[in-house]
C-alpha cells in the first residue's frame, strides 16, 4: 500500500525526485527491515520527514547500550505511556537491572528480553516489513526499533481524544436509553457488545479506502443472520474501490441496489439499542470509524416508521403512535397536493360553508392554487434548512420570523389565503412525525411532485402520484428483502410489527422478510450453538 | 427454464390476489345493471349461479396449470396440440387481451372524464394510465402481484364502508322475490353475466409462477368463492339501494351509489369523488395485468423471451386501439364482442386443452401398466 502512495507522489512530484527516477523501484525502497538499526529508522524517515507531526526519538538502551528508536504520531498516542512504559524502562531498566546482570547480553537477544521483560503495555505486535507497520502507526501505535532485530515492535498506544457517550440529537425519545454512537469506532463496538454479550455476535473488521484507511466494522450474529446475505454484503464491501471513505453515508451510496431512488435502501442510526435490536432480528450491522451513524441492512419501508420507543412503551401506545406516523407521512406527501385538487378541480367536495369561505378567501389571491401552493411550500423548505444549518439560538429566531411573521404578513398582503397557510404547516409539521430524516426527504421529494400532478390533473392527478410511488416502492429491492414487504408480498405473520406494534409476547418470531436462519425468539442457547 | 427464477415465485396468497384484482375490473362495475337487466331481482341468483360456473372453469385451468408445474398455456399446449395450434391459442389470446386492455383503458378514460376532469382530454387520460402500466409492466408479473397486494385492501375497505353507509338507505323489499326466477332465462343470461367475471384467465399464466403449483386449484378456488361473495353482494345492495328500475339505467351503480348517500353534515356534496380514488386503483391493476398479458403473449408469438421492450412497443398500439371507438354505445359494442371472444376462449381453450390432457394421461398409465 506504502508503494502505491510513493508512486503516485512520484508521478506528480516530479521534480524532486530526478535522481531517484534512474533507479527500478524495487532497488530504491525495499520494504522488509534490516538487522541495521539505522537503515530501519531512515526507511521511515524517508517517507515521513515533511510530516511534522510524527515524532522520532532516538535512544540507548541501559542492554549492552543498544541503539532504539521509537516512531509515534503526535496527538494520536498516549505520550504518558510511551514515556512511563516503554522509554524509561528501555533506558533505565528499572526492576530488572538490579536482580539480573544484563549488561553483556548480546546484541541479537536483546530485543526478545526487552518484549518480554521489559515494556510494559498490553497489546503488542511485530511486524517484518514497513508496509505492515505504516498503517498501525498512522492509527495512532507505535513503532518501535530495536538494533539487531529485523522487525518493528508495534505497541498498543492509541489514544484518540474522542467526544463522550451522549445522546443523539436526531433520534431524541422520551423513553429508553439515552446513550448515542460516537465517532470513535472502539466505543460504537463496545456499545453493541455490552448490549449483546453473546459469543456468536460477530465483528469483523475491514478497511477501506486506499488513503483514508477507514476501518470499518461488519456486525451479524452468527446462527441468526442469513450467511448467504452476509456474504453479499462483505462482497459489496469489499468491491468499494475508492482512495475516500471517512462517512457512513458514503458506504451506503456505494452498496445501496438501486442509485436513482430516493429511498434509503438502507437505516443509519445513532442509537445503539436500534442497531442490537436490527441484530436480533437478523440483519446486518456496519459500523464505520469516523461516523456516529450505524447502518443497518436489509432496510425496508415499514422499518423507517418504527421508533425503539415503540417498544419501551406499553402496545397500546406504541401502536398508536405508529398509526399517527402513518398519517403524518400520508399529509406529509398528499395534504398540499389534495387542497390543490379539490380547490381548484373539485370544490364540491368541500362541505358547502367552507368551500364558500375558502372561495372567499381566495377571491383576494392572484395566483392559482398551485401557484400559491409552490410559493408557500418553497418558503417553508427554505426556513427549514436556513434552520436546520444555523446556531440553535439563531435557528429558532428564524423560525419564529418565518412561521408566524411571513405566514401572517403573506396573508395579509393577499399573496396567499390563510386556508393555505393551515394547509402547508399541517404538512410541514406532519413531515417532522417521520422517525428517520432520511424517509422524510423522499417523501418530500414526492410532495411537490405530486403537487405539480394535482395541478394539472385534479385528483386524477393525485391518484396518479400515489400508484407511481406504490409502483416504485414495490419494485424496489434492498438486498433481496423486498421494500414493501411485508404488506407486499403478503406476510401475514410479520403484520405484528407493521402498522400496529402488537404485545411483547406475540413478538416470539423475528420478522420472516429478511429469512433469518433461526426464527424464533425462544429457548435459546447460544453457548450450545456455537 | 427462464421462468423458474427460485426466490421470484408467487406465493398462493399472491396467486389469489392477482387472479381476484384481474376479476375485478370494469365488468365488476356494471354487473348489477346486466344481471337484473332481464331477470329483476333473481339477478342475485344468476350472479351466483354464473359464479359457481366460473369456478368450475377456473378449477380446469388451475388444474392444467397443476399437472404442467412451471409452464404456462403456452408451453403445454405444443404438448398437447401441437406447435401450429399452440400458435392459434397464442394468436387468439394475444387479441384477446389487447383488446380487454384497450377497452378497459377506454372505459376508465370516459370514467374519470365523467366523475373527476369533465374539461381534459380523453387521450392524455389514457396516455398517463399507460406510461404508469408500462412502467409497472415492463418489471415482471413479481412486482404486478405486489401492487395488487397493496391496492386490494384499499379497494376492499373501501367497499366495506360503501357498503355500511349504503344500509341507511337500503330497502329490503326490493329483493322480496328474488328466488322466482325462469330456469330458461336464467340460461339464457349466463354469458352476459359471465363477462364480469372474466379475468381469471390469468391463471393460465401466472400458474407457471405459482412456488407450489399443488396449491393451485386451493388458491384460484378461494379467489373465485371471494369473487362470488363480493359480486352477489353488491348485486343484492344495488338492488335494494336502487330499485330494479332505476338500476336499468345506471351503468356504474357502485360508483353511483357513493353518489346517492348523502353524509349528514360531515362531508360535502360529492361525496362519491372520494370513492373514485380506490376505484381508479382497482382499474390500474386491472389495465396492467392485461397489459402486462398482452406483453407476454406477442413476445411468444414472434418467438421471443425478453418481453421489456414489447411492453414499449405495444403502448402505442394500446392506445390507438382504445381510441377507435366514437362513443360510449361503440365502446360498449366493442367491449360486448371482446367480451364474447373471452368467453369463447375461456370455455374453449382449457376445455379442448383437458379432455386431451386426460386421455394422454390415460395412455400413459396404459402403456406403463404394459
Amino acid at each position: 500500500m506504502v508503494k502505491i502512495i510513493k508512486k503516485n507522489k512520484r508521478e506528480t512530484k516530479n521534480d524532486d525526485q530526478e535522481k531517484d527516477k534512474n533507479l527500478p523501484p524495487e532497488e530504491q525502497v525495499s520494504s522488509n527491515f534490516s538487522k541495521n538499526f539505522d537503515d530501519n529508522f531512515n526507511k521511515f524517515k524517508a517517507y515521513l520527514k515533511d510530516s511534522d507531526d510524527i515524532v522520532f526519538r532516538q535512544f540507548t538502551s541501559f542492554i549492552s547500550n543498544i541503539k532504539c528508536g521509537v516512531i509515534f504520531v503526535d496527538g494520536m498516542v498516549d505520550k504518558s505511556l510511551i514515556q512511563l512504559h516503554i522509554i524509561q524502562p528501555i533506558m533505565w531498566g528499572g526492576a530488572l537491572l538490579e536482580e539480573q546482570k544484563v549488561q553483556d547480553v548480546k546484541k541479537e537477544q536483546a530485543a526478545a528480553l526487552i518484549v518480554e521483560r521489559i515494556i510494559s503495555v498490553a497489546e503488542l505486535k511485530e511486524a517484518e516489513d514497513i508496509d505492515k507497520a505504516m498503517l498501525p502507526l498512522l492509527s495512532g501505535e507505535t513503532i518501535l526499533l530495536i538494533d539487531g532485530y529485523d522487525k518493528a515492535i508495534v505497541i498498543g498506544t492509541r489514544h484518540l481524544e474522542s467526544r463522550g457517550v451522549e445522546e443523539p440529537p436526531t433520534e431524541a425519545v422520551v423513553r429508553g436509553p439515552r446513550d448515542g454512537f460516537t465517532e470513535t469506532i472502539r466505543f460504537n463496538t463496545a456499545l453493541l457488545r455490552r448490549r449483546i454479550r453473546d459469543p456468536n455476535f460477530v465483528m469483523r473488521n475491514m478497511t477501506l479506502g486506499r488513503r483514508t484507511k477507514t476501518n470499518v466494522v461488519l456486525c451479524y450474529i452468527k446462527g441468526i443472520a442469513q450467511p448467504e446475505l452476509v456474504d453479499k454484503i462483505e462482497k459489496k464491501i469489499k468491491d468499494i474501490d475508492t482512495d475516500d471513505i471517512h462517512e457512513a453515508g458514503q458506504i451506503e451510496q456505494y452498496i445501496e441496489d438501486n442509485k436513482l431512488s430516493p429511498f434509503p435502501q438502507i437505516q443509519n442510526t445513532e442509537r445503539p439499542d436500534k442497531a442490537a435490536t436490527a441484530l436480533m432480528e437478523g440483519r446486518v450491522v456496519i459500523l464505520v470509524d469516523g461516523s456516529p451513524f450505524a447502518l443497518i441492512l436489509p432496510a425496508n419501508l415499514y422499518q423507517f416508521f418504527q421508533s425503539p420507543e415503540d417498544y419501551y412503551e406499553r402496545w397500546i401506545i406504541g401502536s398508536l403512535l405508529r398509526s399517527l406516523r402513518w398519517i403524518g407521512s400520508l399529509l406529509a406527501t398528499f395534504a398540499p397536493a389534495l387542497y390543490i385538487a379539490v380547490v381548484s378541480y373539485h370544490p364540491e367536495m368541500l362541505p358547502t360553508t367552507l368551500a364558500l369561505s375558502v372561495a372567499a378567501d381566495r377571491e383576494l389571491v392572484p395566483f392559482p392554487a398551485i401557484i400559491e401552493a409552490l410559493l408557500m411550500e418553497i418558503t417553508i423548505e427554505l426556513l427549514r434548512e436556513a434552520g436546520a444549518r444555523l446556531p440553535k439560538p439563531i435557528g429558532q429566531t428564524i423560525g419564529i420570523v418565518g412561521g408566524i411573521i411571513i405566514g401572517d404578513a403573506a396573508v395579509r398582503a393577499g399573496i396567499t389565503s390563510p386556508s393555505m397557510v393551515v394547509v402547508v404547516s399541517i404538512t410541514a409539521i406532519a413531515s417532522f412525525i417521520i422517525p428517520s430524516y432520511s424517509v422524510a426527504i423522499a417523501f418530500r421529494v414526492f410532495r411537490f411532485f405530486s403537487m405539480f400532478l394535482a395541478g394539472i390533473l385534479g385528483l386524477y392527478g393525485v391518484c396518479i402520484a400515489f400508484i407511481l410511488i406504490n409502483i416504485h416502492l414495490v419494485i424496489l429491492k434492498s438486498f433481496g428483502v423486498n421494500y414493501m414487504a411485508p404488506v407486499a408480498p403478503v406476510q401475514l405473520r410479520d403484520w405484528k410489527d407493521v402498522i400496529l406494534r402488537l404485545p411483547i409476547q406475540y413478538m416470539k418470531r423475528r420478522p420472516e422478510y429478511i429469512n433469518p436462519v433461526d426464527i424464533d425468539r425462544y429457548e435459546q442457547d447460544p453457548v450450545k450453538e456455537m | 427454464m427462464y421462468l423458474k427464477q427460485q426466490k421470484d415465485m408467487l406465493s398462493g396468497i399472491q396467486l389469489a390476489i392477482l387472479t381476484i384484482s384481474a376479476i375485478m375490473g370494469v365488468g365488476f362495475m356494471s354487473l348489477p345493471a346486466k344481471a337484473i337487466e332481464k331477470m329483476a331481482s333473481g339477478g342475485v341468483i344468476l350472479t351466483f349461479v354464473t359464479g359457481l360456473i366460473t369456478l368450475l372453469f377456473t378449477s380446469v385451468i388451475a388444474y392444467l396449470g397443476s399437472l404442467f408445474p412451471g409452464q404456462t398455456v403456452l408451453d403445454y399446449s405444443k404438448k398437447l396440440v401441437g406447435k401450429l395450434g399452440s400458435k392459434i391459442i397464442n394468436g387468439i389470446l394475444f387479441i384477446y387481451f389487447i383488446g380487454v386492455a384497450s377497452i378497459v383503458v377506454r372505459i376508465f378514460a370516459v370514467t374519470v372524464n365523467m366523475f373527476l376532469l369533465e374539461k381534459t382530454p380523453t387521450e392524455i387520460i389514457i396516455g398517463t394510465i399507460l406510461v404508469l402500466s408500462a412502467y409497472l409492466v415492463q418489471n415482471g408479473i413479481n412486482p404486478l402481484a405486489r401492487i395488487c397486494e397493496a391496492f386490494l385492501p384499499i379497494v376492499i375497505i373501501a367497499l366495506g364502508i360503501l357498503t355500511v353507509v349504503s344500509l341507511t338507505i337500503f330497502d329490503i323489499r326490493e329483493l322480496y322475490s328474488f328466488w322466482q326466477i325462469d330456469i330458461l332465462t336464467l340460461l339464457k343470461e349466463i354469458p352476459s353475466v359471465m363477462l364480469a367475471y372474466l379475468g381469471f384467465e390469468v391463471l393460465f399464466f401466472a400458474g407457471a409462477f405459482a412456488a407450489r403449483p399443488k396449491k393451485l386449484i386451493t388458491y384460484s378456488a378461494v379467489a373465485i368463492v371471494f369473487c362470488i361473495t363480493l359480486f352477489t353482494l353488491t348485486t343484492a345492495i344495488s338492488i335494494g339501494v336502487f330499485g330494479i328500475d332505476k338500476l336499468k339505467y345506471s351503468p356504474y351503480p357502485t360508483l353511483e351509489m357513493a353518489r346517492a348517500i348523502s353524509f349528514p353534515g360531515v362531508f360535502g356534496e360529492r361525496f362519491d369523488i372520494l370513492f373514485a380514488v380506490p376505484w381508479i386503483f382497482n382499474i390500474f391493476t386491472t389495465i396492467s395485468i392485461f397489459y402486462y398479458l398482452a406483453t407476454y403473449n406477442v413476445t411468444r408469438l414472434v418467438g421471443l423471451k425478453n418481453y421489456r421492450p414489447f411492453s414499449y412497443l405495444i403502448l402505442p398500439l394500446i392506445y390507438l386501439l382504445s381510441l377507435i371507438p366514437q362513443d360510449i354505445g361503440e365502446v360498449n359494442k366493442y367491449s360486448i364482442w371482446v367480451s364474447y371472444l373471452g368467453v369463447a376462449v375461456v370455455v374453449t381453450v382449457p376445455g379442448i386443452l383437458l379432455v386431451i390432457a386426460l386421455i394422454r394421461k390415460k395412455g400413459e398409465k396404459k402403456s406403463e401398466k404394459v
